[in-house]
């Protein structure tokens, strides 16, 4: 991690994004604030790749990450008064789970439905880099198209996309990303 | 401020839990902050953090497409804020680190009489209102959109009374800003001249423009500074930056600083970590209206760390003293530093 590799920073995502998220999510049950922290802790990491030096574990040092935000969101006021008064008075409120839950769901299948509806060429190429995870050269070989093709395919894919999910505010930043790492 | 809960458990998975109330867990936290939480008190709240784990896991319940779509999502959202901070790094210029120090800069201004023809200049225009403080004064403005600004001490702010699309406010001064976001995703842009201005999407953060210089410190949030009229001229902030220039925008310094340490000053106190003599004078100068004379030009290399109260100059100024062993002596709006003798 420490060299700066891209690639390790990813598969360190993949291994803690999720305990990490419940963890948030138990302690202050609102999604975006959720997805704040986290963020903003792997954001750091990265940020401090080269010069972090971790006397702990990287999970103890991830954990210590998430506890200090939490504290620090409930001590900034950022979560109303109202709101944290009924977060300590429930402890098992399923309410907002299924409400939040039901938004990924919800993410999901506008996602799928949107590449089903994708023009055949677009669709190909947008599913191989998406989900085969090949680069734009790669996809040109396989296709015998030229590179600039595909990206310009990529491009309009992910413009039709981003259009219809609009109402999900981040997830054109994600297809933009998918645009941007294939 | 001692707070005593009511004492309330309860009992789940056969273990007792005392509850936690909301002015209890906030005294827990904001000792912890301080570190001034007994064993005991350390244990509550470490209790409470540990009796979240009864609640059930969140990511248990969603399919496997939910699952992706969550952990992309993520995903893309970090890479996206990274990408952003790689390319601010590659576009800074190199060599430019040369003048670190605000103070160096100050130092070179420091007897500029502020000018305050900028002002005038928008404060007649009709339709505006205009906001201004006196040295010395901080004041809290409530904006029409509920956002909130402090307004330090010799400082003024300008805004059309009736906002269209954009949010845009004039700063000169110091200010910091608490800025709600709209349900129509309204820009709010602060600026402080006609070569920069920053927009924000609801942050915390904040704004100095000084004879000295301008710099803009971001708590919270993201800001997007505009350096100059071209679109590509930006540079985005993340929380705990700071960025500075003297004149030209484009000039820009940026680096990570200690949060609040710039903002302190809204709670009345300023805070100061290895900060020379010569940038307290510019502080003096720009929000106080005192202009500083030292009778050994090296007193002004002095150091300083702390934090001194702002509400009473004359508290602030015996507190300076006593931290960088001088004598200072007020008359007037003149102060002169001179060496303690032993």
């Amino acid at each position: 991690m420490q060299t700066g590799d891209s690639e390790a920073f990813a598969a360190l995502y993949r291994k803690y994004w999720r305990r990490l998220f419940d963890a948030a999510y138990r302690r202050i049950l609102l999604r975006e604030e959720s997805e704040e922290i986290i963020q903003e802790i792997f954001v750091d990491l990265w940020a401090k790749r080269e010069t972090l030096l971790i006397s702990v574990s990287l999970e103890a040092y991830l954990f210590g990450a998430l506890r200090y935000s939490i504290y620090n969101l409930i001590r900034s006021r950022k979560i109303r008064e109202a709101y944290l008064e009924h977060l300590l008075q429930v402890p098992g409120d399923q309410n907002n789970y299924i409400e939040d839950r039901l938004h990924y769901e919800e993410l999901a299948r506008a996602l799928e439905s949107s590449v089903q509806n994708l023009p055949e060429k677009l669709r190909k190429v947008y599913l191989l880099s998406r989900k085969e995870h090949l680069t734009y050269k790669e996809i040109a070989e396989q296709e015998q198209i030229p590179v600039d093709t595909v990206e310009k395919q990529m491009g309009r894919a992910l413009k039709i996309l981003r259009e219809n999910l609009k109402e999900f505010a981040w997830a054109w930043i994600a297809l933009e990303m998918w645009g941007l790492y294939p | 401020m001692a707070v005593t809960a009511p004492e309330c458990y309860y009992i789940k998975s056969g273990e007792v839990y005392r509850r936690m109330d909301k002015e209890r867990l906030l005294y827990l936290l904001e000792n912890d902050k301080s570190g001034q939480n007994s064993p005991a008190e350390a244990e509550e709240l470490e209790a409470w953090y540990r009796s979240a784990e009864l609640r059930p896991t969140f990511t248990d319940g969603l399919s496997a497409d939910g699952l992706s779509a969550l952990e992309d999502k993520l995903f893309a959202r970090i890479q996206t804020v990274n990408a952003e901070s790689e390319e601010w790094v590659d576009e800074l210029p190199a060599g430019k680190s040369g003048w670190y120090g605000w103070g160096k800069i100050a130092a070179a201004v420091l007897f500029l009489i502020v000018a305050g023809l900028g002002l005038y200049t928008f404060q007649r225009q009709n339709g505006r209102i205009t906001e201004r403080t006196g040295f010395g004064e901080t004041r809290v403005l409530i904006l029409p959109d509920g956002s909130e600004v402090t307004l330090n001490g010799n400082s003024v702010l300008s805004y059309d009374a009736e906002w269209s699309e954009l949010r845009e406010v004039r700063l000169e001064g110091e200010g910091y800003f608490k800025v709600v976001h709209t349900k129509d995703h309204r820009k709010f842009r602060v600026r402080t001249g006609a070569d920069f201005s920053l927009d924000v999407l609801g942050t915390q953060f904040n704004v100095s423009k000084r004879e000295s210089g301008t710099r803009i410190v971001l708590d919270e949030g993201k800001v997007r500074c505009n350096l100059g009229n071209s679109e590509s001229d930006t540079l985005v902030l993340r929380p705990g930056e700071m960025v500075q220039f003297r004149k030209k925008p484009s000039d820009y310094q940026r680096e990570r600083v200690e949060k609040g340490l710039y903002s302190a000053w809204k709670d009345h106190k300023l805070v100061f970590k290895n900060t020379s003599l010569r940038e307290v004078a510019g502080i003096l100068r720009d929000t106080y209206g005192l202009e500083t004379e030292a009778s050994r030009p090296e007193l002004l290399d002095r150091q300083i760390s702390g934090s001194v109260p702002t509400d009473n100059v004359d508290l602030l100024l015996q507190g300076v003293a006593e931290a960088s062993s001088v004598t200072i002596t007020r008359d007037g709006d003149l102060l002169v530093i001179a060496p303690r003798s032993e």
